[in-house]
This record gives structure tokens, sequence and C-alpha cells, in this order.
């Protein structure tokens, strides 16, 4: 009889070894696959499209229009009067710089038009719409 | 009696060991080579997957360019111009005559046939979403309708 089997008590532990491997594995999979969320303006409801499109450009203007039709900047809300010249004052800092809209999607569809075609007529050449994948 | 060896548990000789009436007491000095603790690196772990699971985004934003925007009748586009209105419950009505179900895209093909650079104006009615909107443009592209103008009833 041996008192001090130390290994048969060793034995009871439980073996860490795959918990630890599954763990790393999903580690592995969320810094592969995952973007870091950057501070969203406002939480909004995105517009889903089955067309698929370029991937968001980091260095587009990105403004966001929620469900009431108030436009945000970075968190920003932008009163209506200041909107045209903000939106002017992206034209002319880059005038080759695009616009890119995130629109609630139960905004009203005229709404989000007026925003893109008043974006047109101050000078930004190019607008886009910011949709997720279905 | 030659002494035990716990090679199982990485030790040397032992350094003292007793029999008493068959039964083996051992008083052995366990020189257990030193593990490396685990539990930091598993909270650590734990630490990188939970900030991971919280701060991970897996909405991919997508660009749709919108290129077509119209303020209502003052383009110069020699091409034809097929007046669409969009209605809130996604149905179609083509230059204020006929209204088409939201699934029926069954129009578009003959109208591309008679002239394949005929531009369709969408132009959505109160209370149309934006979500409508874009459904809509997905299945008129779907459709090979891909020059399209935004009008806006406002």
């Amino acid at each position: 009889m041996d008192f001090l089997n130390t290994s048969n008590r060793r034995k009871q532990e439980p073996d860490l070894t795959p918990l630890i491997n599954i763990i790393f594995l999903i580690l592995i999979f969320f810094l592969l696959t995952a973007a870091i969320a950057p501070n969203e303006d406002i939480l909004i409801e995105p517009v889903v499209s089955e067309l698929e499109a370029a991937t968001a450009n980091a260095d587009n203007a990105v403004i966001t229009i929620d469900a009431t039709g108030v436009v945000f900047k970075q968190g920003q809300e932008i009163e209506t009067p200041k909107l045209k010249m903000l939106l002017a004052g992206i034209a002319q800092v880059e005038p080759s710089q695009a616009l890119s809209i995130k629109a609630d999607a139960t905004l009203d569809a005229n709404a989000l038009i007026e925003l893109m075609v008043l974006a047109r007529e101050v000078g930004i050449e190019s607008v886009a719409l910011m949709t997720v994948r279905r | 009696m030659p002494p035990r060896r716990y090679s199982h548990l990485g030790q040397k000789t032992p350094a003292i060991g007793v029999r008493i009436n068959c039964l083996a007491v051992d008083f052995y000095r366990h020189k257990t080579t030193p593990r490396i603790g685990l539990t930091p690196l598993i909270d650590v772990v734990f630490i990188m997957l939970l900030f991971f699971l919280l701060a991970s985004n897996f909405n991919r934003w997508q660009e749709l360019p919108v290129e077509g925007l119209s303020t209502g009748g003052a383009e110069t586009i020699s091409t034809t111009i097929v007046e669409l209105a969009l209605f809130a419950d996604g149905q179609i009505q083509i230059d204020d005559s006929v209204r088409y179900q939201q699934n029926d895209m069954a129009w578009v093909a003959p109208l591309l046939r008679q002239n394949s650079d005929t531009v369709f104006r969408l132009t959505p009615a109160e209370g149309v979403s934006a979500q409508v909107l874009i459904d809509t443009v997905d299945r008129l592209q779907r459709h090979d309708a891909s020059s399209l103008l935004f009008g806006h009833s406002l």
C-alpha cells in the first residue's frame, strides 16, 4: 500500500490541455476574422443589401442618419442649417474624398435621397450608401 | 532492497525508505520537478478572448456607390427614362400606369429588350423606408436594370 502515491492523486486532476487548445483556437479565430468595432456615432439598424459591393473605405468621410432623419458626424448631431456647411467643408478640404452615408433601415427613403442630392450639390463627387451584406 | 525509483514522477533516488510488516510506508522526500503554473496563462487567454468577443464587429460594411441622383426633370439624357414609383409595400408603378407586385419583375426584361440603354428613375413614395428602396435596387440590378436614377418626392 502506497499512502503517498501522489501519481494517483495527480491522475484525478482534470486535464486542462484540451480546454486550453480550444480556447487558443477560438482566440486565433477572433484575432484573424474580427475587426475591432470603431466607435459608432449612433446605433442604427443597418441597411441590408444582397449586392456585392466594395468594402467600406476607412478614408471616406462618414455621416450617419438615424431613423428620424437626424444627421450625426463623429457622434455629434448636425443641425439641419449646419448640414450644408458641413458637407461643403468636406467637399472643399478634399474634393475627391467620397462621402459614405450610414442610414437607418427604417429611415424615409426620400430623406436619404435628399441628403445624397445635397451632398452632390455642394460638390462631393462620390456618394456611397453603406450597407451590410445579407 | 534496492531503492524504489519513481521515474514517472521524475524523481531521483529516494533518500529514506522503511518497510514495516509488508506495509510499505514511503517517507521519501519527493523532489518533484517544478511545473509551470498554467493558471495565469489561462487567465490572460480568457481575458483576451472576452475582449475580442466584446469588441469585435462582424458587420462587414460595404459601400454601395450611388451614381444617379436626380432632382426631378433637370436631366438632358437622350435615352429613354422609365419612371418607377416605389410604394411602401414594395410595389412598383411604371410611368403612372401599371402597378406590379414586389416580386414581379417580369416587366424589366421586355423594356430592356426594346432599348438596352433604358434608364430607370426610381422615386419612392412617402413612407418608403431606406431598406425597401435598397431591396428594390437589388431586385432591379438582379434583372440587369443597372442604369438607375433616384428621384425624390419631397
